[in-house]
Formats: C-alpha cells, sequence, structure tokens
C-alpha cells in the first residue's frame, strides 16, 4: 500500500497543482482522514505524505511547496475547505454566472432577445415542410387517377362521309357501343311529330340532336344496361331485347321498363364529315 | 450606426412577430400562404433559369413545327 502511494504520488502531484481549493482542502486536514465521501483519497494521499517524509526524501521539496502554497487559502474561490462544490455553489448564490460557452457564445447582458428572428427561422423551414407535404400527397393522389393512355382513348373521333342516309353505325367509345344514326327527312318528322306530354321522359329531339340529320346516342339501355338493337321496336329506333323496351327515332323511350331516353354523349362537330365523341 | 440597423431590423421581426405570431391559426395560415406564395416563385425562378440555360431547345422552337400537316 505504502510503496504504490509513493509511486504513484510524483505523477500525482503536477495536476494536484493548480486545484488550489482541493489540496487546501486536503493539506489543512493533514493526515487526520477524511470524514467525507472522499476519504479514501485522503488516507491515500496522506499516506503518500508520511511515506515521502520518512523513506524518500528527494520528493520533499515539491510538498513543500505544495503545503506551503495551500496553506494561503485563496479568497476569491471563497469556497470554505471541504465543502462540495454543488455545496458551495448552492450557498453562494451570485450574480456572474458562467456558462460553457464552448460552441453556444453568449450574448452580452442586457441584449434583446432574438426570439422574433429564430421564430422566423423556423417559419421559413415550415413554408419548405408545407410545400414538400403538399407535393407528396397530390403526386400520391393524381397518381391514382386516369393515366395518359386512359385519357388518349376518352374521345373518338368518327368520319362520317361513309354512313348512309338511314342506316346507324355503331361505334365503341369508352367501353360502350355508341350509335351514330344519319336521320333521313321522314325519320325527322317522325321524331318531331310526337307529342311531348305522352312521354315518360320528355325531351323534344332539338334538345337530343344538334343537328337533326344526326342522332348520336349512347347504346346502353337505361333499364339494365342491355345494348338494344337498331331498327327494331314499335317505334322504329331501338328495341331492348333484354326487357323489352321499345325507344323511338330520337332515342327516347317509349315502351317497357326504361325509365329514361337514351343518353346523349357530349360530342361536336369539327369539320367537313368529322365527328367527335367526348 | 451598425447596432441601430440591428435593433431597427429586431424591430422589424418584432412587429412582424406581433402581427403573425400571436394566435396559432393566424400563423398556420401564414405558413400555407408563404409556402404557396414561395412554391411559386420557386418555380418562376428555376423556369426562368431554364429558359436561359436552353434558349431554342424547346419545342415551341422548332422552325418547322406543324409544316408537315400539309404535305398529305
Amino acid at each position: 500500500m505504502l510503496r504504490v502511494a509513493t509511486r504513484r504520488l510524483p505523477s500525482l502531484v503536477t495536476p494536484w497543482r493548480p486545484n488550489h481549493a482541493a489540496a487546501s482542502a486536503v493539506a489543512s486536514r493533514g493526515p487526520v482522514g477524511g470524514s467525507d465521501s472522499s476519504s479514501a483519497s485522503d488516507e491515500l494521499r496522506s499516506a503518500g505524505f508520511s511515506g515521502s517524509f520518512f523513506c524518500r526524501p528527494e520528493l520533499n521539496l515539491p510538498h513543500r511547496g505544495f503545503a506551503s502554497e495551500s496553506l494561503t487559502p485563496r479568497k476569491e474561490d471563497s469556497v470554505a475547505p471541504g465543502v462540495p462544490p454543488t455545496v458551495a455553489a448552492v450557498k453562494n448564490p451570485t450574480s456572474k454566472i458562467t456558462y460553457d460557452e464552448y460552441n453556444h457564445e453568449r450574448f452580452p447582458p442586457g441584449d434583446p432577445s432574438k426570439r422574433a428572428f429564430a421564430y422566423f427561422c423556423l417559419t421559413g423551414g415550415r413554408f419548405v415542410y408545407a410545400s414538400l407535404i403538399r407535393l407528396l400527397v397530390l403526386k400520391f393522389v393524381l397518381s391514382m387517377s386516369a393515366s395518359k393512355d386512359v385519357l388518349a382513348m376518352a374521345s373518338l373521333e368518327v368520319d362520317l362521309s361513309s354512313i348512309e342516309p338511314g342506316s346507324t353505325v355503331t361505334v365503341k367509345w369508352r367501353g360502350k357501343p355508341v350509335f351514330i344514326r344519319r336521320r333521313t327527312e321522314e325519320d325527322i318528322k317522325l321524331a318531331n311529330s310526337v307529342d311531348l306530354s305522352s312521354l315518360r321522359d320528355p325531351q323534344p329531339d332539338s334538345d337530343r340532336a344538334k343537328n337533326p340529320e344526326w342522332l348520336i346516342l349512347i347504346g346502353v339501355c337505361t333499364h339494365l344496361g342491355c345494348i338494344p338493337l337498331p331498327n327494331a321496336g314499335d317505334f322504329g329506333g331501338w328495341f331492348c331485347p333484354c326487357h323489352g323496351s321499345h325507344y323511338d327515332i330520337s332515342g327516347r323511350i317509349r315502351k317497357g321498363p326504361a325509365p329514361y331516353n337514351l343518353e346523349v354523349p357530349t360530342y361536336s362537330f369539327l369539320e367537313e364529315n368529322k365527328l367527335m365523341i367526348g | 450606426m451598425e447596432s441601430a440597423a440591428r435593433r431597427s431590423g429586431g424591430g422589424l421581426l418584432e412587429g412582424l412577430y406581433r402581427v403573425i405570431m400571436r394566435r396559432n391559426s393566424v400563423y398556420v395560415t401564414f405558413v400555407v400562404a408563404g409556402a404557396f406564395l414561395g412554391e411559386r416563385a420557386v418555380d418562376y425562378g428555376v423556369h426562368k433559369l431554364w429558359e436561359y440555360n436552353n434558349v431554342g431547345k424547346r419545342y415551341e422552337d422548332i422552325p418547322v413545327l406543324g409544316q408537315r400537316q400539309s404535305e398529305e
């Protein structure tokens, strides 16, 4: 124990030097032994003292300097000997508080707070976050909407020049059949001669056909979605074979269970003999 | 001079702080509006930069655009 302490002592002397407070605490008490938590280290030091005094006289010099220095207590530290630093700090409140300014430099005392600046910096970040969230949400939601290939099939151009008067052409548009009928003068007269009040779904022929020569209808029965047959039925128009709905030459429901007229899609005549459905 | 300028800047921020950040609802509205405007501004700036770096390369810059149709 003694030899270990004496061998360790010279290396311990130098780090002790700047620690005036701790050194004074130890040295003033001497070999009495600590009554507080640091009793073990105190014992070690006292053992080192005695060992150096009696066995190794060449070590006396630094110890003497060390002891004489510690005997003059330093007033500015104002730490009572033997008091732990936390206790000393609690018992001596001071206005000269020193913080660790290693990477956070203090403003001079009395400076106004930079709270607004910090908040506006955070606001700039929140602008970016809000934009990002909006972008991501829109990307995901719009990725579920109709794609370009579907949109490309959404409208259909039909060449009308090859359709004879009085004949019906069926084209496929958005997965459904579309009837394009070139009506004759008799057909138009027949369609306009109907008493509207007798219809289940009253609609004049002028509402259903932009150009009375051309009638464009979606070929889906309004009853249960069957495909009516052209040039059939009691009214010269269409006849649904599923449950016997009769449509007239304007596509209006006349007889049978269907509740409404045949639907007219949105269409427009582009130029000479060109029809755009959709 | 420098400190005065800093104080005025801080005063501006403080004034804006008092206007905008007293209520969270106002602040959220400000953030949403600022995000929208900032997005527009960044979009515009990047678009301008793009145009500046790719002069004469865009689809609209092709000189023979729309002349094929007359041949058929």
